[in-house]
């Protein structure tokens, strides 16, 4: 999948564990962990609500790059 | 027409003759496959094959009751020892490793129990014959053990909502699936989806074997025309569903 992301990083930083990060998110643990894992694109409006909880864009978080 | 639109069509063409090769060679592969199976289940019914199956399911039916106990044991104590991991994992989750083992824990709870539910309706569904003298133990069997199986899959909801306070749904409500499904999140929702998508797929293919083996059954062992009505009935209904949910374009 050739969208990528620091949400690991971020999540590290806030010292807030995948459960922890998904209730704040309104999502479930394996949402985060399937995100973290890059095994899902999510949402524009997930990606945003991750990224005011993280305090950073979008594009701190995710970028998109062409499979080689 | 261009080069480029010449070369289409000879691609196409080519592509099509390929299509009908394959057809044609899936149909005789399919018409020698048929022909072998009838061919030995004509075998075995002369030379009375079938008489010991017979006798399998006989000496089945006199144990029937212990058949049944002992089949959902099997099943029942490893889901148990699952739903019971899971418990004592929620109550010390502190990694994602080990959320993901609870995740793994409650599937395997739930994936055991449904199964257990499937093959006490098999059972019970054997020993439904109206020769069979221990009929209503059978029957009573099997309401206890599917009550037992019902119940711990409610428990295993509730755990399951506890572990994510993002899922809603009374286990015990007629809406039940459709506030589960509605609470949902979108990646949640994607691989429900998606593993229904497989299912279906894995359902069509069983349904036309299935409904080969039903007119070779009706054929060959008198099997009657009851299992080829089910089973045609119920690939009618989920091509049906399925392709009219389809051509709706939209999500809900």
């Amino acid at each position: 999948m050739p969208l990528y992301n620091r949400l690991k990083e971020y999540r590290a930083k806030l010292g807030v564990n995948q459960a922890e990060m998904g209730s704040l998110a309104g999502v479930s643990r394996q949402t985060i962990s399937l995100i973290e894992r890059g095994d899902y694109s999510p949402s524009v409006t997930l990606a945003l609500k991750l990224a005011a909880i993280c305090e950073a864009t979008v594009e701190d978080i995710f970028w998109y790059e062409e499979d080689k | 027409m261009s080069n480029y639109q010449v070369g289409q069509k000879g691609n196409g063409t080519r592509a099509g003759v390929k299509t009908w090769g394959k057809m044609l060679f899936y149909i005789v592969i399919g018409g020698v496959v048929g022909g072998t199976a009838s061919m030995l289940i004509l075998i075995l019914r002369e030379t009375g094959g079938f008489t010991g199956l017979d006798g399998i399911y006989e000496e089945m039916l006199k144990w029937m009751p212990a058949v049944q106990t002992a089949a959902f044991l099997i099943l029942f104590l490893p889901s148990l020892v699952y739903y019971i991991r899971a418990a004592r994992g929620m109550k010390r989750m502190y990694s994602d490793e080990e959320d993901e083992q609870n995740d793994q824990d409650q599937g395997k709870a739930m994936l055991i129990s449904s199964t257990n539910i499937i093959v006490e309706f098999l059972l019970f569904g054997l020993a439904a014959d109206p020769d069979y003298d221990g009929m209503m133990v059978s029957v009573g069997l099997f309401f206890v053990f599917t009550i037992i199986c019902c119940i711990q899959q409610a428990l295993l909801v509730f755990q399951i909502k506890r572990r994510t306070p993002i899922m809603k749904g009374d286990p015990l409500s007629w809406n039940f699936q459709k506030e589960w499904e509605g609470s949902m999140d979108e990646a949640t929702k994607m691989i429900t989806y998606r593993s229904g998508y497989k299912a279906y797929l894995v359902v069509q293919k069983g349904q036309l074997l299935f409904s080969v083996l039903a007119v070779i059954g009706r054929m060959l062992l008198s099997t009657g025309a009851f299992p080829v009505i089910i089973s045609c009935g119920l690939w009618l209904v989920g091509n049906t569903v399925y392709t009219k949910n389809a051509m709706k374009n939209k999500l809900e």
